[in-house]
């Protein structure tokens, strides 16, 4: 979906996506571990279907192909590799 | 082989000018060796470039150890004489930059497989293409 203006509400939508994305991480927790480390991973949040690759831009590519570019609400991240801003130094 | 030549800033931040296509200005970027992405900017940022953003967010973790989310999106850009298709994490967080400020980070996803050169001395930087 495309972001809104509205700051309040773009920060409900984004916490939304967290808050589901990380929720459904738990629920396929075991398929995503047999996942390689690296492998991108892309969540439709409303419904927890999930694509998965090994190259980003076209993991994104199949995601927007197979649910509409801009239709839904994802959470996306590379299994096992956490992107870092300011040095990752605690858990690193 | 390509070069970009940046500069380190009198508060000791390696500076560089990212060129954007489009007619843009020049981003001022601060190379950030602690960033593992591509390149971040803020979203008033990321609007004034067009890029589109739709409610695809990522976790990135904060020095801190701070979990924070941030939109995705892209831009095709030249980058060390290619054109080259580069992700960008968007923060809806960003304050508003004073002038003369960086208003970008690039990476070292973005850095790989190139050198990165900074003499803290000579207050300069450059990054250019493996031979």
């Amino acid at each position: 979906m495309p972001l809104v203006d509205d700051p309040d509400v773009r920060e409900q939508r984004a916490e939304f996506a967290q808050k589901q994305g990380e929720y459904w991480t738990k629920v396929h927790a075991d398929a995503l571990a047999k996942l390689a480390a690296g492998t991108t991973i892309i969540i439709n949040v409303v419904t927890g279907e999930y694509i998965t690759g090994t190259d980003r831009y076209a993991t994104r590519d199949a995601y927007d192909q197979r649910f509409g570019k801009g239709k839904t609400i994802s959470w996306s991240f590379e299994k096992d590799r956490p992107i870092f801003v300011g040095g990752g130094l605690w858990r690193s | 082989m390509a070069k970009l030549i940046g500069s380190i800033d009198a508060l000791g931040r390696p500076l560089l000018r990212l060129p954007i296509p489009g007619g843009h200005d020049d981003l001022l970027a601060l190379v950030d060796t602690g960033f593992n992405g591509e390149l971040m900017t803020s979203l008033d940022v990321a609007r004034s470039l067009r890029i589109t953003l739709d409610e695809d967010l990522e976790p990135i973790e904060l020095g801190t150890g701070t979990v924070e989310r941030v939109y995705v999106g892209r831009i095709d850009m030249r980058w060390l004489g290619r054109q080259t298709r580069v992700e960008v994490l968007v923060s809806s967080r960003w304050p508003a930059p004073r002038p003369d400020a960086p208003v970008a980070l690039i990476g070292t996803r973005l850095l790989r497989p190139h050198q990165l050169m900074i003499d803290f001395d000579a207050d300069t930087l450059e990054i250019e293409t493996q031979a």
